[in-house]
Order: structure tokens, then sequence, then C-alpha cells
């Protein structure tokens, strides 16, 4: 068992090889050694969002770990955006959640939960304009009018696809 | 540990993403947004994106725009473009890792607009075409050929036995080579690492003691760097003599080893005999009799070294069944000489049984193709050009079938009919991704049986040509003038227009004004009552592993028609051209044309010396040579010299 500090204080104690999914935690436990009283200080992540994390580690503990610097997998992972049934009801979170999930993800280092949140973003954006982006993620359009003349240029042909 | 010892390791810990400020920065924001998320975390949403929705993120505000900038995300989608067996323009770069991050993104727009308007109903080239006429050049309409590794430099086979290196910047030849006016061209090689071309010419011999061989040489043309003015250079590379039958089929094995071979009929057996060339340099050779019932173009449809570079794969085709025997190159090496062609007749050649055997049946054979089919042309197109890393390579095999049915007058008929389909994948290794490799098919298992490179189970595609396609003569019935790709086809067709047509077209026209009526009227004054006008056809082939990727596919229910059921897992599909806008005063004069998926490009050649290039898709820019566009998937025939039953020869 590791027990885990999240940003707020919270204390989680969890399996090892639940822990182990994070790459950054595993390489850390590795450095710490057997000493189970240490507790680890996670600053950057809430406990809502630990919570979160933990759910989706407790339920892919088994699953075989991606092998790092595996550039041919790296690649293979990317030509499709499918998301398991059971990682889209648990990636059904609200956006700001989702964005959490996915930092949390990418600071622990646990890379098929960085890959689930980023093919979430990736479908939401599909088939939408600029416009309809915008609004879906209160982005404020920053271009001034030249520069969007400029895109259309540039983009002209995939305009009337 | 102390747990100061703690902090202190994490704190200096870099987990994955670089901390910036857009990170520290969420501590105080009280949503995270989109926006706010790290650069590298943006780029990686990217990744997950196809082209369009790229192309729309990055209109969506600055930050967007420039991380769609990234070199990561047109290499992503370069590289998922590969994977579907798409080729994409090097702009004269010698490999894939040396493209800039704007040559990447031209290179997958000017494919993906290319692609996109082919699959509509009524293509439309988007620059107006000016035809190039090469002046000084009488081209040999029959020893066309179009398949080089530089954009600016083309090579021209002329009429006089000459090959022309032509600029197209400058619109005039820049080097030449008298290959001699009986000489044909065979078969050609590209090498991208160094900007040239292997070329096998040919002659009969005219020593009457060798007059049943085939002179040849190899050539080697080297293109210059695309900014220098020097001209193209030529270098005979090997000088040699190989058995000559009916047809020249000679075959790269791999030419940085200058390993050659050549399928010639052994008269003493009626079977196809191979000329293994081990150095041309040297004229170290095998020679043997594989015991196939020779046959031209069906004996051997394909002939390459396999994966691991210790055997020869030929591939012959037989009642619709794929066969591809193994060779060992040891045991060639082993017995090589210098073979002597004036003992020929006093030679018996031995009999070699091949190493390994493999049958794979074109299921497309049976039952959809219920009459008189027969397959009359094969070409096997490898996935020749360089690819990232990872990109599976596989071969894209074009059958090109006829059937003769008498005519009401008697005349014969003939319907061609093209069937398609690609091999399995075999990924491609990654260390000499970026040389000519063919396609890495053939693995060795114990059972002594070749594993990879068989036709896959999906994705049959079959195309009716019909018998209006417009054909030059070549062979006993000719050869409809075909522009092939790995994974196009296109012909042209001869429509005869008349009354009946007009006036169907009218009914769907719904109102017409009466300007046009009255044009139609004059036309159809001026015009004789039976006009024939040719259009351009063009078919895309589904994607490798998917059937359909195009809505006008539509499954062939011919095999229910007809009664028949098969277990098979086989699923022909049927395709529906294209109609391209090419006029029919230029196809009218079209004897040879080349597509090039990569810059969008059909250009068409003409008898009267011109080059007609219609870009579809989007404009090419930086400009692509005038003249016409880069490296082609390509196909050539021999020179009107060569005996009628020599058909076109693929690359």
């Amino acid at each position: 068992m590791v027990i885990i500090r999240t940003a707020d204080k919270e204390k989680f104690t969890v399996d090892r090889d639940v822990a182990e999914c994070s790459v950054l935690l595993k390489n850390l436990l590795e450095d710490v050694g057997e000493n189970e009283e240490e507790e680890i200080p996670v600053q950057n992540i809430n406990s809502s969002v630990f919570r979160k994390v933990l759910e989706w580690c407790e339920h892919h503990k088994n699953d075989p770990r991606p092998a790092s610097d595996d550039s041919a997998a790296e690649e293979s992972r990317r030509r499709t955006t499918d998301i398991s049934e059971w990682d889209q009801k648990f990636i059904a979170v609200d956006q700001e959640m989702l964005f959490e999930i996915i930092l949390a993800a990418n600071y622990l280092d646990i890379k098929p939960l960085l890959d689930v949140g980023c093919k979430t973003v990736a479908n939401m954006i599909k088939g939408k304009t600029p416009e309809e982006i915008r609004k879906l993620f209160n982005i404020t359009n920053d271009f001034t009018p030249e520069e969007e003349a400029q895109i259309r240029r540039e983009n002209e042909w995939a305009e009337d696809r | 540990m102390p747990r100061s010892k703690l902090f202190l390791l994490l704190s200096g810990l870099t987990p994955r993403s670089k901390r910036n400020d857009s990170t520290c920065r969420r501590q105080v924001q009280a949503i995270q947004l989109l926006d706010g998320l790290p650069a590298d975390i943006i780029l990686e949403i990217f990744l997950h994106l196809d082209l369009t929705d790229v192309l729309n993120l990055a209109r969506v505000s600055r930050l967007f725009h420039d991380a769609a900038q990234s070199f990561t995300v047109w290499k992503n989608l370069a590289y998922k473009l590969m994977c579907r067996g798409r080729r994409i323009s090097l702009h004269d770069r010698l490999s894939t890792s040396a493209l800039t991050v704007e040559e990447l993104r031209h290179s997958v727009l000017l494919a993906v607009a290319a692609e996109d308007s082919w699959l509509r109903p009524t293509p439309m080239h988007v620059a107006r075409p000016r035809p190039v006429r090469l002046s000084d050049v009488d081209l040999d309409h029959a020893s066309y050929i179009m398949k080089f590794t530089s954009q600016r430099h083309l090579v021209l086979p002329t009429k006089s036995g000459e090959l022309v290196g032509w600029d197209t910047r400058t619109g005039a030849s820049s080097g030449k080579y008298d290959m001699g006016v009986d000489s044909v061209l065979i078969n050609v090689q590209g090498e991208y690492e160094t900007r040239s071309l292997y070329w096998i010419t040919g002659k009969i011999s005219s020593d009457p003691e060798l007059e049943r061989n085939l002179h040849i040489k190899i050539l080697r043309i080297q293109f210059p760097e695309p900014s220098s003015s020097d001209p193209v250079t030529f270098e005979v590379l090997g000088d040699l003599v190989t058995p000559w039958s009916l047809a020249a089929e000679l075959h790269f094995l791999d030419a940085s080893q200058r390993m050659i071979c050549a399928v010639f009929l052994n008269e003493d057996t009626g079977s196809a005999g191979l000329h293994v060339v081990l150095n041309w340099e040297t004229g170290l050779s095998y020679i043997f009799d594989t015991g196939i019932r020779y046959e031209y173009g069906r004996a051997v449809i394909g002939l390459h070294l396999s994966a691991d570079k210790q055997s020869i794969i030929v591939r012959s085709e037989e009642c619709g069944t794929e066969i591809r025997r193994a060779y060992l190159l040891s045991e060639m090496r082993s017995h090589a000489s210098i073979w002597n062609p004036t003992r020929r007749t006093a030679q018996s050649l031995p009999l070699v049984h091949p190493a390994a055997l493999s049958l794979s049946q074109w299921e497309h054979e049976h039952p959809s193709f219920d009459f008189a089919m027969a397959p009359h042309t094969v070409w096997l197109l490898p996935q020749w050009w360089p690819t990232f890393p990872g990109v599976p390579r596989r071969t894209s095999t074009i059958i090109l079938y006829l059937a003769l049915l008498e005519g009401p007058d008697g005349q014969t008929r003939r319907f061609w009919r093209a069937a398609q389909h690609y091999s399995e994948a075999v990924e491609s290794s990654t260390a000499d991704v970026d040389r000519v490799v063919y396609e890495s098919t053939a693995m060795w298992s114990r059972k002594g049986k070749i594993e990879g490179g068989a036709p896959c189970s999906f994705a049959r595609s079959v195309v009716d040509i019909g018998e209006n396609a417009v054909t030059i003569s070549l062979g006993h019935h000719g050869l409809p003038i075909l522009a092939q790709s790995f994974n196009h086809l296109g012909w042209i067709e001869e429509a005869i227009e008349d009354e009946s047509s007009e006036h169907e077209s009218t009914s769907t026209l719904g109102k017409l004004r009466p300007q046009r009526l009255l044009a139609k009227a004059r036309r159809r004054h001026r015009r004789a009552p039976k006009q024939r006008t040719r259009v351009l056809k063009l078919v895309t082939f589904p994607d490798p592993g998917i059937s359909p990727v195009s809505p006008k596919c539509k499954l062939n229910k011919r095999s229910k028609k007809f009664g028949r059921r098969h277990d098979s897992i086989c699923e022909c599909t049927t395709l529906q051209p294209v109609t391209l806008d090419v006029p029919s005063s230029v196809l009218d004069n079209v004897y040879h044309m080349f597509l090039d998926p990569a810059a969008g490009t059909i250009t068409l050649a003409t008898i009267d010396n011109e080059l007609h290039v219609y870009q579809y898709g989007m404009l090419a820019v930086p400009p692509v040579p005038e003249a016409g566009p880069s490296e082609t998937d390509s196909c050539f025939s021999l020179k009107s010299t060569a005996p009628p039953s020599m058909p076109v020869v693929s690359l």
C-alpha cells in the first residue's frame, strides 16, 4: 500500500499496482523503496480529480503497460479515435473535470489515460466550424481581421469541402 | 528516506510535460479552459484530428493556429495518408525526413485535395492547363516512360532512339543519350536518395550467331540538384547478353547490388527460364528452367527479392490463382558462372524447383466473372516511394481482363474489365525506410511456405471499362490507354453521342433557357447525327483493408443474380467511375497518360509532342514544373518495334 497526499491535503491509501499505472509514481516508488510509511505528495492534483484518476487506474491496473520510446506503438495509437465503452462512461464529465483529468494524467504520466482525454476532446472538436469550437470551449477569437483574412486565403480549398 | 528528501525528489522530477506558464496559471484560475492547457497537450489533441478538423481548429485562435504549424501535426497527417497507401510529394527532397513543415503541409494538402476532387461526381481541374510543346523532341509513342525522381526533369524517349533529359524550367533539352534506334526500354527503377534512375534498355543482338539473344544495357540516369542548371547525365553500368524470347521481361532485383533477372522462353521445354544476373558489372549469373509453362505476362507477373534478400520470389498466374515461388539465391551463387550465349543450344538448362511455394486465389475470379473473361495484363504496383517509419507496405495488383464477344455484325467486340486488390500489409523496417524497397513480402517459415504478401481478403474492387475504351495498337487486341496508380485507374472512353442521348439530357434539365436550346440546336445542326466524343474516366480504389470507402461503391450483387453461392469472405465492390473534365479535343490525340496522386495531376501526352497537365484539388504552390508532375506511378510500354504479342510492362 502507498499513501498519497493531494494538493488539498487529503490522504489516499492506494494499492501499489494501482499507483504504478502512473509512471511518475512508479519511478518514485522504486526510488523510495519499501518504506511504506512515507506519504507521497502530489501537489498539482486535487482530491476530486485524484479520486477520478484512481478510479481509472483501478479499472486498468491489469492492462499491459505501454513500452516507453516505442515509436511504432506511439504512431499506431494515434490512428484511431476509438475509446472503449468503459472509458467513454468514465470520461463523460464536465469540461473542467475533463481538462483536470488530462492535466493529472499528463503530470502523473499515465499515457493511456492522457490518450482517452485527448481523444475525447478531439471527438468534441470533430466536424465543427471554428465558431462552433469557440462557443463550445469558450475561446476568444484573438485574430485581427487581417490575420483572419490571411488564414481564410490559406485554407481556401478546405472551405468549400 | 526523510520526508524532506522526498519533497526534493518530487520537485526535481520533470513530468512528461514541461511545466509552463499555463499549468502554473491554472492554480489561480478558477476554471480550467481548453486554451489553458499546456502546449504539448494541445499538440496531443491535434494528433487525433483529421485534416479538415486540424484546419478548423487552427482558425479558432492564435494559440491553436500556432500549434497547427507544428511539424508533428503535419507529420502525423502525412503518416495517416501513407498508411492508406497514399504517396505525398517529396518536393525534390531526398527523403521524407528532409521535408520542412511548410513542404509537408503543402504535400498533405495537395494529396488530400486531389483525392477529394477525384471522389466527386464531376471533378473539375483547378488551373488552366497550358500545353507544353516539346520542341526538337519527337516522342516515341510506344516507349513513353513516366517515373522519375526529379520534379524539374523528365527523360523522354524519342523516335530516333535517344533518351533526352528535359528541363521543365527552361523548356529545353538538357543532356541526352543515344541508345540506338532499334533499342527498347525495358524496365526502370528509381532511387530517391541519389536522385537517380536505373534503366534497362535492350535490343535484339545483330550478331547472327547471337540472334536469339537480347543485348541489354543498364543505364544510370543522374538528375542534377534541382537548383543547378547542370544537365541530366547518363552512364552505362552494365552491358550484357541474355536469352531472348517473344518478349523482353527484365526485372530489377536489387540495383544497389547490381542484380537483375530476365525471364525467357526455354524453347526446349516450353517453360519459363530465368537468367539471374548476380552482378551486372561482371556478368556473373545463373540460368535455369523453372518448369512453369511459359506464357507472356502470366508465367511471371512479378519478380522480386524476398524481404530477407535470401531468395527470389516469382509470381505467376494460373486460372485465377496467384502462385508465388521462392528460389534460393545461395544455391544460385554457388553455381554461378559467366553465361556464354553462343553455346546456348548445346547447353540444356538445369530444372530448379522452388524452395517454397504459396498459392492464393484471386477470389474475384469466380463467381462474379461469369463470362469468358480472361486476364490480359497484370500490374503489380509496389509501394516504392519513401515513407515515414512504421508505415505498412503493400502491393496493389491491378488485373485487366478481356472478353471477346461476337457482335451481331460479325465483328469482334472487346469488353474490358479491371479488378484490383491490395496485398497484406508488411510493416516497413525502420532501418531503410527511405530506400526504394520492393514490397517486402516473403518471410520464411519452417514449413517452407511463404508468409506475408498474399492478397488480402477485403476490398476487392471491380470496375467495368466496357467496350468503348480507346486502345493503342499493342498486341493482338490492343491495350486501353490507362493511367494507373497504387489506388487509381483511369482510361479514355469513346462515347457515341446521338439524338437520343440529347433528348435524355434535356428531359432531366427541367427549365431550359432559350439560348441554350438554340445553342444545342446549332450544335446539332453542325454535327453529324452521330458524334464520337472522348471522355476521361477515373476510379479511386477503396483504402487498403477498408471496403467500401467511396460513396460510389456498392456491393456486387452479380453472384446472387446468377444463383451461385460462395462461402469465401471475398467482398467484391463494383466501382463506378467519375468523368474528368478533360476536353474531347485533347483526348483525341492522346497516346499516353499518367496520373500523379501526390501532385493531383493527370498528364496527357499527345501525338503532336505536347504534354497537357490537368491539376485537380488545389493549386500546387510552390509551382510544380509546368511540363508536368513529379515522381509518378507509372507504366510504360515497349517500342512498336517489339513483337505484337508484347503488351505493356509494368513497374
